[in-house]
């Protein structure tokens, strides 16, 4: 079973990326939902699910809008990219501790969409939108494919 | 350097970043040779303005705008305004409203306390460098700790529509309440985790525990015949005995210079602690069988003075939460009316409730169309604060003549004794020292 989860507020601009994925993968009639991107909370999200999709907002120093992408079943992934949520289990921390307890999916792919702005109340920036729908596309076209 | 150097040498050890977006805090202690000179809590998250920003808004709003004040203990500042309100207005609930804000409030214990117990406060007893390591050699206390985690997540969601921020609460009561059969799926799943987190209990009762005792006054709120949640006096180790009505009278909030947190201190005693250390040491008695004999096999004993046995009293609280949620699950039945009516005038109300760190005090005052003229919460972090810092300046001493970062990492583990909200975080320090 697919599931697709787009994490991060809306409400603070380009940390909403993940969401605005999972809105526009909702929208095409996919699996995909929202989530505050607490990582204690995500491994029961993604539990029975074998084929999951996670897509965050990260910050390392990259050019804003860029996408990267780490396959966690066959490498541990950079915690100090996204921003924790509270105390401080956040998707990197969620996908190690799956990792020893024997809760990561079969198959996982993590999007990282890197923010430039990440202030209250505040849109998000041009190069995040058009990356929000770069990997919309690409994620609906992979899933498409099987 | 080692312990030689710091025993000759003035040093400050700083732990310079709390860096969560929850909460924005770091530690300075100030060594004269092995003499403590200063400590410091300093609480740099900027000042969030919550009761500025309820002037002018209708009081029936404040639960869901005080809900925002936390993302781990919503249901504190919800259930206190609303407690505040009906107060002041004389609002009455049904008995059947009363028990299911109980049970909401028993959600956001377990999975606040099972949430430091064992992701955040377990790992420093072991050694470990977080929950993930403590998870490789540990597996199933971490599955065990997910599953009761994501039971105080799922009463809170059941009941109030969302775990996080919760909507459903009102004065009055709830906008909607559950039927009978939409509660009982919870009630197996209770079943287990009673059992569970007594065994668990047992786990950290077999943790090695600094020798360390301090001679608190300890502030917690008794009623008659219950562990306290929702109401009841505010008692103290040392005489206290009010109503919350009266807590200005005897509690002060001061502001220090180094911290965006107020300081609160008992009027002319000083610092006091709040939260489950104090709860137990005041309300043993109205704990349930089942959670007195866990406190028993886990070595947790009346008075306790031990700050760091503070993890045992979430445990035995944790153990308390559950039976009390599965209480409340069986004997419940729906309300007539969802809420009681609200006749709106002016007035105003006080209200103290047990957030899962201790006491949250709220006064609301505002007019005959219920819009807010003043207000003020007092939470339970603010009132730990200074209490934190004496701990940091007795407990020091005796350990001194360690490492630099066995002394670092022993102060960390201290502040987390008392689980502190600096808008939820106290967490992944970077320590960095320096030599003057």
């Amino acid at each position: 079973m697919k599931l697709i989860i787009g994490c991060g507020n809306t409400d603070r601009s380009d940390d909403g990326a993940g969401i605005l994925v999972a809105r526009r993968l909702r929208a095409l009639g996919l699996n995909a939902v929202e989530h505050s991107g607490d990582g204690l909370a995500l491994i029961e999200l993604w539990h029975g699910f074998d084929d999951v999709v996670v897509v965050d907002a990260m910050v390392s120093g990259a050019e804003p809008g860029s996408v990267t992408t780490w396959d966690p079943v066959s490498e541990p992934i950079c915690s100090e990219n996204w921003r924790s949520s509270s105390h401080s289990f956040g998707p990197a921390e969620a996908i190690e501790l799956a990792r020893v307890i024997g809760r990561l999916p079969e198959r996982i792919r993590i999007y990282g969409i890197e923010g430039a702005k990440f202030e209250p109340g505040v849109a998000p920036s041009t190069e995040v939108m058009e990356a929000v729908d770069c990997v919309g596309r690409k994620i609906a076209g992979e899933i498409s494919a099987g | 350097m080692d312990a030689a150097d710091i025993r000759k040498k003035n040093t400050t050890i700083k732990v310079a970043y709390m860096a969560r977006v929850e909460g924005e805090a770091s530690l300075l202690i100030k060594l004269k040779g092995d003499r403590v000179q200063d400590v410091k809590l300093k609480i740099f998250e900027p000042p969030r303005l919550f009761e500025a920003l309820l002037h002018g808004r209708h009081v029936t709003e404040a639960p869901d705008i005080t809900a925002r004040i936390c993302g781990i203990c919503p249901i504190a500042y919800q259930m206190t305004s609303v407690h505040a309100i009906e107060r002041a207005l004389g609002i009455k609930i049904h008995p059947m409203v009363r028990l299911l804000r109980r049970l909401l409030y028993a959600g956001e214990w377990i999975e606040s306390h099972v949430l430091h117990i064992y992701m955040l406060h377990a790992p420093d007893f072991l050694g470990y460098r977080d929950f993930v390591e403590l998870a490789k050699d540990h597996p199933q206390q971490a599955t065990e700790a997910l599953r009761l985690k994501k039971l105080g997540n799922r009463i809170m969601s059941l009941l109030g529509g969302r775990e996080i921020h919760p909507v459903s609460v009102t004065v009055g009561g709830f906008y909607k309440t559950p039927s009978r059969a939409d509660l009982q799926p919870l009630v197996e799943e209770l079943k287990w985790a009673i059992d569970t987190a007594c065994a668990k209990a047992e786990f950290l009762g077999r943790f090695e525990f600094p020798d360390f005792e301090q001679a608190y006054e300890f502030v917690a709120l008794s009623h008659p015949s219950e562990y306290p949640l929702n109401e009841g006096r505010l008692v103290s180790s040392r005489g206290l005995n009010i109503d919350a009505g009266e807590y200005e009278d005897h509690f002060v909030e001061q502001h220090v210079k180094h911290s965006n947190a107020l300081h609160s201190v008992v009027r002319g005693r000083g610092s006091y602690q709040v939260g489950p250390l104090a709860r137990f040491n005041l309300n043993f008695s109205k704990l349930p069988d089942v959670a007195r004999q866990v406190a028993e096999r886990c070595g947790l004993r009346v008075p306790c003075l031990n700050p760091f046995k503070s993890i045992l009293a979430r445990a035995v609280e944790t153990v308390f939460a559950l039976e009390e949620a599965l209480r409340v699950v069986q004997i419940y039945e729906p309300p007539p009316a969802p809420k009681a009516a609200v006749e709106m005038r002016e007035a105003t109300g006080h209200a103290i409730t047990e957030a899962p760190r201790g006491i949250n005090y709220n006064r609301y005052s505002f007019d005959e169309n219920g819009s807010i003229l003043s207000v003020r919460i007092v939470p339970p972090t603010s009132q730990n604060q200074k209490r934190i810092e004496e701990d940091l300046r007795e407990y020091v001493p005796a350990i001194v003549s360690q490492p630099i970062e066995e002394i670092t990492r022993r102060c960390e583990q201290a502040v987390r004794n008392y689980d502190p909200c600096i808008s939820c975080a106290t967490h992944f320090l970077k320590v960095k020292m320096e030599q003057e």
